[in-house]
């Protein structure tokens, strides 16, 4: 094992189409070993979903009292009414329990899809490059899930057509290889990813009046429809999971999360590959002596070794570029109109703009206090930041700036632009970058102190008022900017 | 007039803090993504290269000063009780020079370096501790010799709109005309050959884009 390389091994296990044929002995090793397929919180969810959809069925067909779109028998109606007393008792259990519904999956759909199911960004669905429609399909279906392994593809529609001849009798080719989800699953998920909404906008139209006469009177039809889609996909999806023999193991992995094997390798050979690759990786690092017939039965340990063989050596992949550089900065452009609405925020909360400058002094200040008070406090500059029994630090600015501090620690790591460095021109060293950055920032202090605040405390603040003296600032600033970096100019380019 | 809120309603100072706490996240996340966490991005501004100071200080203006006039005019923000910095032209001017010398200098701006520090650049954390010194000279050192600038030119709050005698919405219009003229300049000389420094720069002329 230690001279396969973890790639080698998913290049060979991908040259097999279909699962090979293996021993009976090895057959019932396999099924004894357990593979996790789904999460906890996964489970939960789908038996809270299940359990919803029995009663709101339940009651929803009883609530259909209308001869145009009645379906239910007459003594099913008044049965169901009878245990709920009076219509009226009815009519809120269905609706208030489909607002918890709805309650629950937005909170699942908020906090979950990133952790369930978005597994790739946008960036990564190849949108326009294939002019396939099976591709263009799949692609729309990775916006909605951002997870590829829940969209239907074209090998799936030939998985769909095999099935369900086979199941017609009409013909016995294998089934092609599946993923995680096999393409009924995948079907049926688009469906109700798709249906489920509707529902529920539907539902509380009518539930709340929410709208225009017609629209109240649309959403019926629309929400009877809707639930009519999901139910014929359902009666499929309970008889395939509940009474059909051979997905029997895909039931009880609902209820355990776990799933043997055996079943894994035979109805979803494609995700059991990727399975394999990542225990053969994981094992690697752990026990470095480990071998594929620790992995795998002994007579396709054989058979994956020729093909590695035959393979020969390749380069491990690296990590792409994009994984390892720090990320982009934002658009220039971007970024402003995300500025701009924090002043508004900030004017509209607290009727002041953001600064920076004013923390250097109002903290030097607050250090000069504890060593010598009486100074301070007599200060002509210093002593306005204890007026009316105020504090330096008692202000707005310490605390935002503390946030800065925050803010751009968290951003700066999240992009791994956070280490420790030194920008500078390529003509000078460290040590003069740095003696450069003190000099300056002494000016910087100084001015800002001069101009009553900084870029951010004058220009920018005093920038959206319209205050004359910052304007005239901003301008002076930019200007002398403009002739100072001229005379440095040897310092950074 | 529902705004500004800490104004009209009573709220405890804590929750203001904290709330100023959560600002400032916002304000230093913005900012190191803008990428004013590095200084040779800040200072690619100065050397005709990457103006994304310009666009960014810009936009903000734009955004901001029409922001908030739309707020007044839909009855939601009381400007006469939002602070606007008071215009003292000499303090302004002479400390706009000292300021825009710092840049050519240092790279940075206080908060710039606040956000440079936060992220690991020894050279933001020099130039913070450069403008501590600065800062504190000020009060120390220099205020008796510049009180006299520092208050010259008391005009108190002295608006634009009430300089040139029209109404506040022609000046943020002119404000925003002269953002996208500044743009167009911007992006023209980003993407066009014209570079007075070309002579001694000894790398090439780029945007910095990570």
């Amino acid at each position: 094992m230690t001279n396969i390389k973890v790639c080698q091994l998913e290049k060979a296990l991908n040259y097999f189409d279909y699962p090979p044929e293996l021993t009976a002995a090895e057959k019932d090793v396999m099924r004894q070993r357990k593979m996790k397929k789904h999460d906890v919180a996964i489970m939960l969810v789908h038996w809270f979903n299940a359990i919803t959809w029995i009663f709101m069925l339940f009651t929803g067909a009883a609530l259909i009292v209308s001869s145009f779109y009645k379906f239910a028998p007459d003594f099913y109606i008044n049965i169901v009414r009878g245990m709920f007393e009076t219509p009226g008792n009815l009519i809120e259990f269905h609706i208030w329990l489909g607002v918890i519904w709805i309650f629950v999956f937005l909170a699942y759909t908020i906090f979950g899809y990133r952790k369930y199911l978005r597994k790739q960004s946008l960036k990564e669905i190849p949108l326009k490059k294939s002019k396939d429609i099976f591709d263009k399909f799949k692609a729309i279906q990775c916006i909605l899930f951002g997870n590829s392994a829940l969209c239907l593809d074209k090998k799936d529609f030939l998985w769909l057509k095999i099935r369900l001849l086979g199941i017609l009798g009409l013909s016995n080719e294998p089934l092609p290889p599946q993923g995680s989800f096999n393409a009924g699953q995948k079907l049926y998920g688009l469906l109700v990813a798709l249906m489920t909404p509707i529902i529920m906008l539907t539902g509380l139209i009518m539930a709340f009046h929410l709208g225009p006469l017609w629209l109240i009177q649309w959403s019926i039809p629309i929400h009877f429809t809707a639930v009519g889609l999901v139910v014929s996909g359902l009666m499929i999806h309970v008889y395939m999971g509940a009474v059909f023999p051979e997905e029997k193991p895909a039931f009880f992995s609902m209820l355990t999360g776990n799933v043997s094997e055996l079943f894994l390798y035979k109805h979803h050979f494609e995700y059991w590959k990727e399975r394999i690759v990542k225990q053969c990786e994981w094992r690697k690092k752990t026990e470095p002596d480990v071998t594929l017939t620790d992995i795998l039965p002994n007579s396709l340990a054989e058979k994956v070794m020729k093909k590695v063989e035959e393979i020969g050596d390749i380069e491990e992949e690296k990590p792409s570029e994009e994984e390892t550089l720090p990320q982009k900065f934002w658009n220039p452009y971007f970024a402003g109109v995300m500025l701009g609405l924090l002043f508004l925020f900030t004017y509209f909360v607290y009727g002041r703009g953001l600064g920076a400058s004013s923390f250097l002094s109002r903290t030097g200040t607050y250090l000069w206090s504890l060593i010598a008070p009486q100074y301070t406090h007599s200060h002509p500059y210093w002593s306005r930041y204890f007026h009316n029994g105020h504090t330096p630090l008692g202000n707005f600015m310490i605390f935002e700036v503390i946030g800065v501090i925050i803010g751009a620690y968290w951003s700066s790591k999240k992009a791994r632009r956070a280490k420790i460095e030194i920008h500078k021109g390529p003509g000078i060293s460290n040590k003069v970058r740095i003696f450069m950055a003190f000099a300056g920032g002494i000016l910087m202090g100084l001015g800002a102190r001069i101009a009553r605040g900084c870029t951010s405390g004058q220009g920018l603040t005093g920038g959206v008022t319209l205050s004359v003296g910052a304007w005239l600032f901003v301008f002076v600033a930019i200007g002398i900017g403009y002739l100072s970096a001229y005379i440095f100019r040897r310092y950074w380019l | 007039m529902i705004a500004p809120i800490f104004k009209q309603v009573t709220v405890s100072i804590e929750f203001q803090y904290f709330l100023a706490v959560l600002i400032g996240i916002a304000f230093g996340y913005i900012l190191e993504r803008a990428g004013f966490g590095n200084a040779r991005k800040i200072a690619a501004e100065f050397y005709f290269d990457d103006f994304t100071m310009i666009k960014v200080f810009f936009t903000t203006l734009m955004v901001g000063s029409a922001g908030l006039l739309f707020f007044n005019w839909f009855g939601w923000l009381d400007l006469d009780k939002i602070f606007i910095p008071r215009t003292y032209i000499w303090g302004q001017f002479v400390g706009g020079a000292v300021l825009g010398a710092g840049f050519g200098v240092g790279g940075y701006c206080p908060g710039t370096s606040i956000v440079s520090a936060s992220s690991g650049k020894l050279d933001g954390l020099a130039f913070v501790a450069g403008a501590f010194v600065g800062t504190m000279s000020f009060g120390d050192i220099f205020y008796d010799w510049l009180k006299g600038v520092y208050m010259g030119g008391a005009m108190g709050r002295f608006t634009l709109p009430e300089l040139f005698g029209i109404n506040a919405g022609v000046v943020v219009f002119f404000v925003i005309l002269m953002g996208l003229g500044t743009f167009w300049i911007a992006e023209k000389v980003e993407k066009g050959t014209w570079d007075p420094y070309k002579k001694i720069r000894k790398e090439p002329r780029k945007i910095i884009e990570r």
